[in-house]
């Protein structure tokens, strides 16, 4: 049987590390560790890459011709969509929605069904301990696009906020890439990152989306390994 | 070695007491925060503090809020969601025992995310702008006592109606052919759970347990001569005649689904089973039910005490088997959320029953 393939479309908080990177990891990296064999992860998300950039460079024509009708689609955008240079600027409602239109008519003609996802939140704690909003509108934005197409959406954004702000300032570090000077081999000064996952928190936002799906009871469930749930 | 027998309203004093013990008011879970869990904790705290006239329960919830709300009445809160509401239970009280006006600007802040929330084409309530075109039966027991309260305080008496319109409208959409409510309701049917009629698709306990806790809180609420009386107290008795066909019988508690009981992995969950408690025994101390049902409430209590609470050596109480913030889902989703201990949803409906619970005994002696 032809097994199901599940792209991964979005940025460095979701695309692959090399080994020499660890502990840095995408949360799409630790995604496949959650689904049986019957169902394939590919990842095709990109450090720095925004809608635009996504699409200029070829790389959602690349993984179009992997597609085949069955396969899924995620795709998350809104980092670097919010970046001033020219190669990657989106507007949310204008530009930001647009690309996010392609995307989902591109993998609806190839039968494979597109999920939109938002950006997972940053680290930003202010000195109250509040966490601070920083991705504008593009949150807003894909949500409304999302119930207009009439498709799915995973707020990624909430659901890690509210996991963050459980977790609270100082555990939450052990998520990002907070790493002490010669701890680990790749990063001898250290790093004090509040937007890069690490591999604990790759695994817990991976959960975090798992655990949307089992919710809405998506027909991706199917494919979650049984110990995963129980 | 003698063990003393702790009645009711001892069991709510010590789970009060553990966690005053455990955290200063402000840093209960999640710390430093304006948030639901904390105010539902507090709440039952806030009825101990009646029951007994102890100030120090008093002092512990004023000193929550006073490290949120600042001199002018300013504070962080979300805007955009019921939830947000809650707290402003402990605002009410706040002002009327010490006529500062900050608590009254505080409440106020809360009472005007009802101008601009957002709402479904029936007019009612979404449950937060992150569940677009969702009503969550969660929401009436997060915005209705408060709203009413406030506007009997304040001059807005028309407010009542306004929380009686959503509680029908959570019938209307919810009310499953076994006399209990589905946990929501998406009027967009575009949310993957939904069903082809927009109902969530299972009966979740704790939600289900906020909405018999406030119906029950809202008779008492309204004017004498309120139409809505007769009609809720009907809601009230019907509710809780179909909630007791579903207690467990063994240990007089319910399912995390509530009708689902045989079905893989569901498991008697403790706070909807501390909010069930809380309505019987509510409706019968108010005489909503007879006094014949009063077996069902106390059963109950003695369910959880024996089969859920545990107080360690060091004489700490513990609530075991409480489920953790939920969102609408499927049935998979509700059966296999985390649950934690003296989780602040479980010990505060726990409090809030055992001041029940004692309530009933005290009428009786």
């Amino acid at each position: 049987m032809k097994k199901v393939q599940l792209f991964l479309a979005g940025d460095s908080t979701m695309s692959h590390y090399e080994a020499s990177a660890f502990p840095r990891m995408g949360w799409g990296q630790a995604l496949q560790n959650f689904f049986t064999d019957e169902l394939i992860v590919k990842n095709h998300a990109a450090s720095g890459r925004s809608t635009k950039s996504f699409i200029n460079e070829n790389r959602w024509a690349v993984m179009e011709r992997e597609f085949s009708e069955g396969d899924y689609v995620l795709i998350q955008f809104g980092h670097n969509d919010q970046k001033p240079d020219e190669a990657r600027a989106t507007k949310p409602f204008t530009t930001y929605q647009e690309n996010l239109r392609f995307f989902i008519h591109r993998a609806r003609s190839f039968g494979v069904t597109p999920i939109l996802l938002t950006s997972i939140a940053r680290r930003h704690f202010d000195k109250d301990g509040k966490l601070l909003e920083t991705h504008g509108e593009y949150p807003r934005a894909m949500r409304e696009l999302a119930v207009r197409e009439g498709i799915i959406f995973i707020d990624m954004l909430e659901n890690t906020k509210e996991a963050l702000i459980n977790l609270g300032p100082e555990r939450s570090k052990d998520w990002f890439m907070w790493v002490d000077p010669n701890q680990y081999e790749g990063y001898p000064d250290g790093e004090k990152d509040d937007t890069h996952l690490r591999a604990e928190g790759a695994h817990a936002h991976a959960k975090i989306f798992i655990e949307e799906i089992v919710r809405f009871n998506h027909p991706l469930c199917k494919y979650i390994k049984s110990e995963v749930t129980k | 070695m003698t063990v003393k027998q702790r009645n009711a309203l001892d069991w709510a004093k010590l789970a009060c007491d553990t966690l005053m013990n455990q955290y200063e008011p402000v840093k209960l879970p999640p710390a430093d925060r304006w948030h639901y869990h904390q105010g539902v904790f507090l709440c039952g705290m806030h009825d101990v503090w009646e029951q007994t006239d102890e100030q120090k329960y008093f002092e512990y919830f004023k000193e929550y809020v006073d490290k949120l709300v600042d001199e002018e009445g300013n504070f962080y809160f979300a805007r955009s969601e019921l939830d947000a509401i809650q707290p402003g239970l402990l605002l009410l009280p706040l002002y009327n025992e010490t006529k500062d006006e900050k608590y009254k600007v505080a409440a106020a802040k809360l009472r005007n995310l009802l101008n601009t929330l957002n709402k479904t084409k029936e007019g009612g309530f979404w449950h937060k702008d992150k569940y677009p075109y969702q009503m969550w039966l969660d929401g009436l027991y997060m915005a209705g006592p408060f709203t009413i309260q406030y506007g009997q305080m304040f001059g807005e008496p028309e407010l009542t109606d306004l929380v009686m319109e959503q509680e029908r409208l959570m019938r209307k959409n919810t009310k499953k052919e076994n006399g209990l409510y589905y946990h929501g309701y998406d009027e967009s049917k575009q949310t993957p759970w939904s069903t082809e009629k927009g109902h969530a698709p299972e009966v979740w306990g704790r939600a289900l347990g906020w909405y018999s806790m406030v119906t029950a809180n809202f008779i008492e609420m309204l004017p004498e001569d309120h139409p809505k009386r007769d009609e809720l107290k009907q809601v009230v008795h019907e509710l809780i005649d179909a909630l007791i066909k579903f207690q467990d019988e063994k240990t007089g508690l319910w399912y995390q689904v509530v009708d689902k009981a045989g079905e893989a992995d569901n498991y008697l969950e403790s706070s909807c089973s501390c909010l069930f408690t809380y309505a019987i025994a509510k409706a019968v101390n108010k005489g909503y039910v007879d006094k014949s049902y009063w077996t069902y409430a106390e059963k109950a209590f003695q369910g959880l005490i024996e089969n859920k609470v545990e107080v360690d050596d060091k004489g700490n109480f513990h609530l075991h088997d409480i489920c953790i913030g939920t969102s609408i889902g499927t049935y998979d989703y509700y059966v296999h959320r985390e649950t934690s201990t003296n989780d602040l949803h479980g010990v505060g409906a726990f409090i809030l029953a055992s001041v029940q619970l004692a309530i009933g005994s005290e009428n009786k002696e």
